[in-house]
């Protein structure tokens, strides 16, 4: 049975995205080849195929485009697939450490998946939240930031317990209430936008 | 337009200025601050229809007037890149926004794009508009998950309410938008690679020329543009060219979207007048650094490193003043090394991102940066180091610095240049003694 | 256009590559991932040179440097090296390669211990060793040493991509050129890097190579990573004996290399010809070469007192052939060739049996009708703004005909033609080049080409044309309006139209091609058909043709296997012991056209020369020779002893000067052509004696240590599988 046979309206709203033409239909891929990741963990060689034929193109191509991106995983992930960031800005926040602690309690090597079929780990590349480092992903459903050592054991122990916490989403707030921004101080300076001047929305309005 | 005084006055050049307000930046954090009723409440949606009204040449003019430059790195001028576009082929354009976000250093968008999405849609369609693009797309890093959610949601808001579609507010422009995730390739950064990946292609870097302008995505025209920069657009058209030219410096002109990382007591993003001194960024808004320093990088991992001095610390940050400092504001993301940290320990990190994002495609990146300098690295961070080892780097970076196909494999040398540059001892020490003058250290605390 | 090279002006046509400005100006830039038919893509970075433009003021004239009459525009050099095979060189631009430059000349000292970094160096043990570009470029260019102190890539050196080609991982140094090929040329996405950066290779997701185009990647990777598996570890490049040829297993006549070590046919390659081949040949041409050097015949044959052939030399031969005619007329015995036979051949043909006065000529396959309409040549296809082909498997009849077809649907573009060469980079070329598959229309039974086609309609290709006069429905309507509405068309026709086509055929081809002003392509039965229809080797009146060959009184059937033998004496001329031979009185060791010299016409018409390579074959002799043995047995005159008696007999028949043919050869119409009723004929391009035995290396040396086998060079044995394999 293939995947996609009971999700023709998913693949119609993917297609509808693009060009109604051989090259719009390749544009899907990445995203079919989401679908199916997303749901099964990884992507088989038969769903290669299946998105191969889905995209006019063939399961060659839909291999070097999947294995050029390092999201894509042709092998089963643990349920929880652990990704932590290793570039510079989290590693001066220990992501080094943090790496070593999850390999060594996990006894998960990259690769593999844990007996219990719960862990994986892949160490990855700048995930784009270098203000709160050091920085974790689980699997394709967000980011925890801040994974110091107090941290990293409540997470894993709710992981453990199949209780995953949601992602984190901090939001680096630099505007207080009157719309002016705050100093390390605590001072507020500057002027809010709604001291600014508006332009009118219509043209020919009163300048 | 407002009173004009007969003198220009002082360009604003400090985020304390009473002057200053922030914009790109004024929502986020806001309760409900994603939403449209929230937008709409703010003054949102009214720019596009001052677009509409002025015509489409009005707006490339507008922007044009602004002097704002490209917030994704290289800090091309929006407006003349706007022009690029041809007027009446009679082929469908294309307006994609640069939404992957990879450059260690950089983490402004993502906020842009989770707490304040319709700024950025608005953005896409004036910008849509004044090049005649009936299609855009937002290529967001695969890992974005949540922003990517956020503006899919705010994609069917805005369409649901007619501002996206069949003849926008009344103004007879069409425009349709998408989300294209990513999935994990920083070259996706370089803006042909990110068109070959939208067309579900190995995200290599394409021959220039054509320029995208003359053959982009599906070889029709097509003009990408930073997240922070379609942002940038909307602001100007909401408060005009004069406004946003009042701030920065000569050649840099308006606000930027600054990110500080490291050891600093508030890191996160702030969104301060170009032309801003380090020393203001860093002291004044990040709270100042937890230890002691030896080293900024001042825009990203790819711009060398610059030295941690009253110079680096006084100096502006526009895109000139860094330049003449000797590296590049890129994005606008500063990261600060500590001096207990080793400093080719810390290079090596960022090979080994270069070397692992290397797409392969030409031979200097691919064998230059991912097969050799990542284990010259390793072998030096590791103890393995030789007599010859750092003249050796000096003399690869010199075979493959301007001889790759796109920047990535320069981008790579900015930080392995400059630290041999400015920290010569610690490599030699490693090359003749084996041991690091700054030896490893426990990092990883809870905040 | 003026340009500076190396200090040397030269005036070359607008658009030409800078990589092309150096070769033309006779400099050398070293270059690995450009290929003169794929586009250019700048990935190797060997081809880097220096180069700077004049600028212009804004009035238009030139900024100038020096002062008064002495001042010249001022070059505006770049900050850096670039690629030469992406850039196209302009007025006025000024090139300095390693010739004159240090920069360059390091840039490309290190690209390339870069490009050997993790190259394997394991030369002594490759194919392409001797022939190898990275080894060349290498030593022209290269440090001489690598500073690289880390073990190298480990990856699978016996990567089997199919059959016919296999990957050695390790020596990949990933210019693209095979994944580029195969997506620009054959238009099959069946090979492409996997993974990214220092990780990447090249890899095939489809179960194999499909066989047809695949093996054009083990000529053009530039190192020995794509290697022949059938020649593998045959010979060394220096060991061979080159031979330029043409292939003959098809009508199209693409150029060949063939390869022969100590005797054997060990490997054939593509040989560049604008004109026909380009640079790629067939699979079948490529791989389908063992039958040249396995069980083949090398004395003559003649029957014992049991009744068993055994060998017997020429004279005893010739013996036997005077007994067995013994009291016969010369004009009993029927003579029969195929059609894959020189002109040469054909002629001293044509002639014995005018001395005999057989009525009896034939020769096989061949078509009934003869097409006057106007010829397309291979260029006309490849540059045509629309194509319909009808009853046609190209992959049976003519492949390479199909990459032509396929190189008109991404835009006709032929790269340019210097004093060098081919162009190597023309800029014109883009990867994942736009398809035009509208304008390609398909008619008859499906077939490979249908994939790339815009328009296929199911029919029967025998009513085709007929119909396409007076189109019937909505689909043949649209075929009529793709060639009405083209500048260019080209109709090319296949066996399901041309085989048992009669009646009103010619003149509804002869109507439609008026009418819409198309060219055509007939691809006819065999390599030499068409040439061998401007000769009288068709039946005479009362004659007997092939297919009855069993009623004659007696025959001599040239490389001919109908299966049958004549009623009375039969002597067949054959490479191997076919089932036709086994049937014979004698048979008579024949060489295979890889061995002659000669001269054959294409499906356009080309005239094209064959060489002879060095195989050994034992006494196996030509047809020209085996007639003077024929007519030495019949009592008559031979009528030409040689090739040039041939040719002679040919430049006094038909007026054709074939001893000065050029290598690309000649466009030749004939002015007269002879047909007559032909048997139906279902084109096949690999027999079975093309494949090569699948024997693992383990049971190729078992087989030989069991075999009779000698070391090569040693004089051959009669075939000790006589009998025994079919």
């Amino acid at each position: 049975m293939t995947y996609f046979e009971t999700k023709q309206p998913l693949v119609a709203d993917i297609f509808s995205r693009y060009p109604d033409s051989p090259q719009g239909r390749r544009s899907a891929l990445m995203p079919l080849l989401r679908e199916v990741q997303d749901a099964e963990g990884f992507v088989s060689e038969s769903r290669m195929a299946e998105i191969a034929a889905l995209c006019g193109t063939t399961a060659t191509e839909v291999r070097s485009v999947m294995s050029f991106y390092s999201t894509y995983h042709t092998l089963p992930t643990g349920k929880y697939h652990l990704q932590v960031c290793s570039t510079l800005m989290c590693a001066l926040a220990g992501a080094d450490e943090l790496w070593d602690h999850l390999v060594e309690s996990l006894d998960v090597q990259p690769g593999e998946v844990s007996p219990d079929g719960r862990f994986s780990v892949q160490k990855v590349e700048c995930l784009g939240s270098c203000g709160t480092a050091p920085v974790m992903q689980i699997g394709d459903d967000g980011y925890y930031e801040n994974v110091g050592p107090g941290k990293c054991a409540q997470i894993l122990e709710s992981l453990r317990n199949d209780l995953q916490p949601l992602p984190d989403n901090p939001v680096p707030v630099t505007v207080g209430d009157d719309g002016r921004q705050v100093l390390a101080t605590g001072q507020a300076v500057g002027s809010s936008v709604t001291g600014l001047h508006r332009l009118p929305g219509h043209a020919g309005g009163d300048a | 337009m407002t009173a004009t005084a007969p003198t220009p006055p002082k360009p604003i050049t400090s985020a304390k200025d009473p002057r200053f307000a922030p914009t790109l930046y004024a929502h986020v954090g806001q309760a409900e601050s994603w939403t449209l009723a929230y937008y709409r409440q703010n003054g949102g949606y009214e720019p596009v229809r001052r677009a509409f009204a002025v015509g489409p040449d009005a707006v490339i003019d507008e922007v044009k007037k602004s002097g704002l430059r490209g917030r994704g790195g290289a800090g091309f001028a929006t407006g003349l890149k706007w022009s690029f576009m041809p007027l009446k082929d009679g082929k469908p354009h294309y307006v994609i926004c640069n939404a992957d976000e990879s450059e260690p250093g950089s983490f402004k968008d993502r906020y842009l794009l989770s707490e304040d999405p319709h700024q950025l849609i608005e953005g896409m369609i004036i910008a849509a508009y004044a090049m005649r693009a009936s299609v855009g797309y937002i290529y967001i890093r695969g890992e974005y998950v949540h922003a990517a959610e956020r503006i899919w949601a705010a994609i069917h808001e805005a369409r649901t309410a007619g501002l996206l579609g069949q003849n926008i507010l009344g103004s007879g422009f069409d425009f349709q938008l998408y989300v294209h995730r990513g999935a994990g390739a920083y070259i996706c950064g370089e803006e042909t690679a990110l068109m070959n990946s939208l067309e579900g292609l190995r995200a290599n870097p394409r021959l220039k020329p054509p320029f995208p302008a003359a053959a982009g995505l599906y070889g029709l025209p097509t003009t990408i543009n930073n997240v922070e920069t379609f942002c940038a657009a909307t602001q100007i058209l909401r408060y005009g060219a004069d406004w946003h030219a009042g701030m920065g410096t000569e050649k840099s002109r308006g606000m930027k979207l600054f990110q500080v990382s490291g050891p600093v007591a508030r890191p996160g993003v702030y969104e301060l007048p170009l032309g801003t001194t380090f020393r203001e960024l860093i002291y004044d808004w990040a709270g100042g650094p937890l230890e002691e320093m030896k080293a900024i990088i001042p825009g990203g991992s790819s711009c060398p490193m610059l030295p941690w001095t009253d110079a680096t610390l006084d100096t502006p940050m526009d895109y000139e003043s860094v330049a003449a400092a000797g590296s590049m504001l890129g994005t606008g993301g500063v990261t600060l090394i500590p001096q207990a940290d080793c400093i080719v320990n810390a290079t090596w990190n960022l090979v080994r991102f270069y070397g692992h994002e290397s797409c392969g495609k030409c031979t200097p990146c691919r064998e230059g940066i991912s097969s050799w300098m990542t284990r010259m690295y390793q072998k030096l961070a590791t103890g393995r180091g030789q007599p010859g080892d750092v003249q050796l780097i000096l003399d690869m970076s010199d075979n493959i610095g301007g001889r790759s196909f796109c920047a990535l494999a320069d981008a790579c040398l900015g930080p392995v240049l400059s630290s041999i540059k400015l920290f010569r001892e610690e490599y030699d020490a490693l090359a003749t003694t084996q041991q690091p003058l700054y030896p490893a250290r426990r990092r990883w605390r809870d905040r | 256009m003026k340009v500076t090279v190396d200090g040397t002006e030269i005036d070359l046509p607008a658009g030409t590559s800078a990589i092309d400005a150096v070769f033309s100006a006779g400099g050398d830039v070293p270059y690995f991932c450009a290929h003169k038919y794929l586009s250019p893509v700048g990935a190797c970075r060997m081809c880097l040179v220096e180069s700077g433009s004049p600028r212009r003021n804004p009035d238009g004239s030139f900024v100038m440097e020096g002062e008064g009459d002495a001042a010249t525009p001022k070059v505006f050099w770049f900050p850096k090296p670039m690629a030469s095979c992406t850039m196209q060189a302009t007025e006025g631009m000024h090139i300095r390669s390693a010739k004159t430059s240090q920069v360059v000349a390091k840039a490309q000292a290190g690209m390339m211990e870069f490009t050997l970094l993790n190259h394997p160096l394991d030369c002594p043990t490759c194919d392409k060793g001797g022939a190898c570009e990275l080894q060349d470029r290498a030593f022209e260019y290269g440090y001489g040493a690598s500073r690289f102190g880390f073990d190298r890539r480990h990856a699978d050196k016996h990567y089997p991509l199919s059959d016919f080609v296999i990957l050695d991982q390790e020596r990949c140094i990933h210019c693209k050129r095979c994944v580029r090929y195969f997506e620009e040329v054959p238009g099959q996405e069946v090979l492409d890097f996997i993974e990214r950066g220092g990780h990447t290779f090249i890899d095939t997701q489809e179960g194999g190579l499909p066989t047809g185009f695949s093996g054009n990647i083990t000529d053009i990777c530039p190192v020995g990573a794509l290697l022949d598996n059938v020649a593998r570890f045959r010979g060394r490049n220096w060991e061979y004996d080159h031979t330029p040829t043409t292939c003959t297993l098809c009508p199209v006549g693409c150029s060949i290399t063939v390869d022969a070590r100590n005797g054997r046919l060990e490997r054939i390659v593509a040989r560049e010809n604008r004109d026909v081949n380009e640079a790629w040949i067939c699979d079948a041409g490529r791989f389908g070469h063992v039958f040249a050097s396995e069980e083949r015949l090398t004395t003559p044959l003649i029957r014992d007192e049991d009744g068993q052939l055994v060998a017997a030399t020429w004279d005893a031969a010739i013996d036997a052939m005077k007994r067995g005619f013994s009291g016969m007329r010369t004009a009993d015995v029927a003579l029969y060739l195929g059609a894959d036979s020189t002109l040469e051949e054909g002629a001293a043909l044509e002639a014995l049996a005018a001395a005999t006065g057989t009525r009896s000529v034939d020769h096989a396959p061949r078509y009934e009708v003869s097409v006057t309409a106007p010829q397309a040549t291979l260029t006309d296809v490849a540059t045509a703004d629309a194509i319909v082909v009808i009853g046609a498997d190209l992959g049976e009849e003519a492949p390479v005909l199909e990459l032509r077809i396929l190189e008109a649907l991404r835009g006709g573009l032929i790269p340019p033609e210097f004093a060098h060469g081919t162009a190597i980079a023309d800029l014109r070329l883009v990867e994942r080049p736009a398809r035009r598959p509208e304008r390609l229309a398909v008619i008859g039974r499906e077939s490979r080409l249908w994939a790339h086609a815009g328009h296929r309609v199911s029919a029967d290709s025998q009513g085709a044309l007929a119909r396409l006069t007076h189109p019937d429905t909505d689909e043949l309507r649209a075929v009529v309006a793709l060639l009405d509405g083209a500048e260019r068309p080209v109709i090319i026709l296949g066996a399901d139209v041309l085989s048992g086509a009669g009646g009103s055929f010619s003149a509804n081809l002869t109507d439609l091609a008026s009418r819409t002003g198309a060219r055509v392509i007939a691809i006819p039965a065999a390599a030499n058909s068409r040439g061998l229809a401007a000769l009288n080797l068709v039946p005479r009146a009362g004659g007997l043709p092939v297919w009855r060959a069993q009623e004659a009184p007696a025959a001599f059937i040239s490389r001919l296997d109908p299966g049958v033998r004549a009623a009375g004496f039969t002597v067949v001329h054959d490479t191997h012991l076919t089932a036709t031979a086994r049937l014979a009185d004698v048979v008579l060791p024949a060489v295979t056209n890889y061995e002659k010299r000669g001269t054959v016409q294409n499906l356009e018409g080309r005239l094209l020369p064959l060489h002879p390579a060095a195989i050994q074959s034992g006494e196996s002799a030509d047809l020209i020779r085996t007639l003077s043995a024929l007519a030495e047995a019949l009592g008559v005159k031979a009528p030409a002893r040689g090739l040039r008696g041939a040719q002679a007999l040919l430049a006094d028949h038909l007026g054709l000067d074939l001893s000065d043919l050029p290598a690309r050869g000649a466009l030749h119409t004939f002015r007269r052509t002879f047909a007559g009723p032909a048997a139906p004929h279902t084109p096949t391009l690999w027999t079975e004696r093309m494949h090569a035995r699948p024997l693992s290396w383990v049971d190729r040396i078992e087989e030989l240590v069991h075999s009779d086998w000698q070391l090569p060079g040693a004089p051959a044995a009669p075939p000790a599988r006589a009998g025994g394999s079919d």
